[in-house]
C-alpha cells in the first residue's frame, strides 16, 4: 500500500483508484468474540463481494441463534446489516446466567 | 435524620462530593427488590446493605448447594441445604443490623412477580434465566421502576440500567430469545457484575453521576476489556413498544454444543 500511495511513481492514480474499487467489491473485517463464541479462535475474515454478518456467521460455521448482540465499529447492528472493509465486528453470545 | 452511629458507619461516603446526609438518607428511604438469590445477589445485595439501604427484598427458590459456593459469596458450608434466602438474611443482618431484609423463598414469575415488586423504588435483575427476566421487565414497565440488570457466562458479564418507557428494556435487547442450561460460570464474574448492579442502584436511588441508562455495558474478564454500546427502543417492543398486549413471542434458542 505505501508504494501505491507515492505520488512519485508513474500511475499511482490509477492503482489507487483500482485498489479503491477493490475494497467496495469485497474486503476484510476485524472479528472479536466474546464469552461462549470465543471458542471460534477468529480475529479476521475475509470477503469477496457484498457480505453481511449473516454470511459471515454462516462461513464462519457460527449460528444466528448463538448470536446475541452484533457491534460493528461499535455501533449496534443487526445480522442482515453489511459489512465494509476494515469493520470491527464484535458479537456478544445471549447470555443469561446470574 | 442521620443519627450519632450512622454519621460513624456512614462516615467514609457521607464526605462523598455530591453525597451527604440528603443521599444517605435518600438511600434509607429506598426499598430495594433483589430478584434472585445466586451470584449477582448475593454481590449486589451485600454491598447494597452495607451501604445502608433501607430495605432489601430478596426473592429465590432455591436451598443452597456445595456447587454453589465458588460463585454465591454470602454462603458457607454450613449452609448448605437451607433456604438461599434466609442465609443471605442472615448475612446481612449481621453485617448491617438498620437495612430491614425480607426473605422470600418463592419461585418467581408471572403470577407474582407483580406483588412482591410493588412498592420498591428499583429492581435488581439478579436471576438466572431468561423467561423471569422477562417476566420482571414486564413488571417493572406496569410498575413504572427502573431495573438494573446484570448476567453472567464465563468470564464475561454485562450490566444495563432500564428505565421503563424512557430507554430500551430487557426485551428491546433480546427480543424474546431465550437460552437454555446453566452456563460455566467463575465466582468472579457474577462478584463484579453484582456489584456494578449495586453501584448503579446507589447512583439512581441518591440521583448522583452517570448510568447505564439504554447503555449496555459488556465486561470480559479473560480480556480485562469493558465495552459499552448504546441499546436503542425497539418501537415494536411487545413490553414497553407498540407491540404491548400482544402474545408473547419467547423463540427458543440453544447453547453452542
Amino acid at each position: 500500500m505505501s508504494t501505491t500511495e507515492n505520488p512519485k511513481i508513474p500511475g499511482w492514480t490509477r492503482s489507487r483508484s483500482s485498489v479503491t474499487l477493490l475494497a467496495m467489491d469485497g474486503g476484510r473485517i476485524e472479528t472479536r468474540l466474546y464469552a461462549s463464541l470465543r471458542k471460534w479462535n477468529l480475529t479476521s475474515y475475509s470477503f469477496v463481494g457484498t457480505t453481511t454478518v449473516k454470511d459471515f456467521l454462516r462461513n464462519a460455521g457460527i449460528r444466528e441463534e448463538d448470536v446475541g448482540i452484533v457491534v460493528i465499529n461499535g455501533k449496534r447492528q443487526q445480522l442482515d446489516t453489511g459489512l465494509q472493509d476494515g469493520d470491527v465486528v464484535s458479537l456478544f453470545p445471549l447470555i443469561d446466567g446470574g | 435524620m442521620i443519627d450519632d452511629a450512622a454519621r460513624e458507619r456512614y462516615q467514609r461516603q457521607l464526605s462523598l462530593d455530591g453525597f451527604g446526609a440528603a443521599a444517605q438518607e435518600k438511600l434509607a428511604e429506598a426499598s430495594v427488590f433483589v430478584a434472585g438469590a445466586g451470584g449477582l445477589g448475593c454481590s449486589a445485595a451485600i454491598y447494597l446493605a452495607a451501604a445502608g439501604i433501607g430495605r432489601l427484598r430478596v426473592a429465590d427458590h432455591g436451598n443452597v448447594e456445595l456447587g454453589n459456593l465458588n460463585r454465591q459469596i454470602l454462603y458457607g458450608e454450613r449452609d448448605i441445604g437451607g433456604h438461599k434466602v434466609a442465609a443471605m438474611a442472615r448475612r446481612i443482618e449481621e453485617l448491617n443490623a438498620n437495612v430491614s431484609v425480607e426473605p422470600l423463598h418463592v419461585t418467581l414469575g408471572d403470577d407474582n412477580l407483580y406483588a412482591l415488586a410493588k412498592g420498591s423504588s428499583l429492581l435488581i435483575d439478579a436471576l438466572d434465566n431468561l423467561p423471569s427476566r422477562y417476566a420482571l421487565n414486564k413488571v417493572a414497565i406496569r410498575l413504572g421502576v427502573p431495573i438494573v440488570h446484570g448476567a453472567v457466562q464465563g468470564f464475561f458479564g454485562q450490566v444495563m440500567t432500564i428505565v421503563p418507557n424512557v430507554t430500551a428494556c430487557l426485551m428491546c435487547l433480546y427480543g424474546g430469545r431465550v437460552s437454555s442450561g446453566a452456563p460455566p460460570v467463575i465466582g468472579v464474574a457474577p462478584g463484579v457484575i453484582g456489584l456494578l448492579q449495586a453501584t448503579e442502584a446507589i447512583k439512581i436511588l441518591t440521583g448522583i453521576g452517570r448510568q447505564l441508562r439504554g447503555t449496555l455495558l459488556l465486561f470480559d474478564g479473560l480480556q480485562t476489556r469493558i465495552t459499552e454500546v448504546e441499546i436503542s427502543r425497539d418501537p415494536a417492543c411487545p413490553h414497553c413498544g407498540r407491540g404491548r398486549g400482544a402474545a408473547p413471542v419467547i423463540a427458543p434458542a440453544r447453547r453452542p454444543a
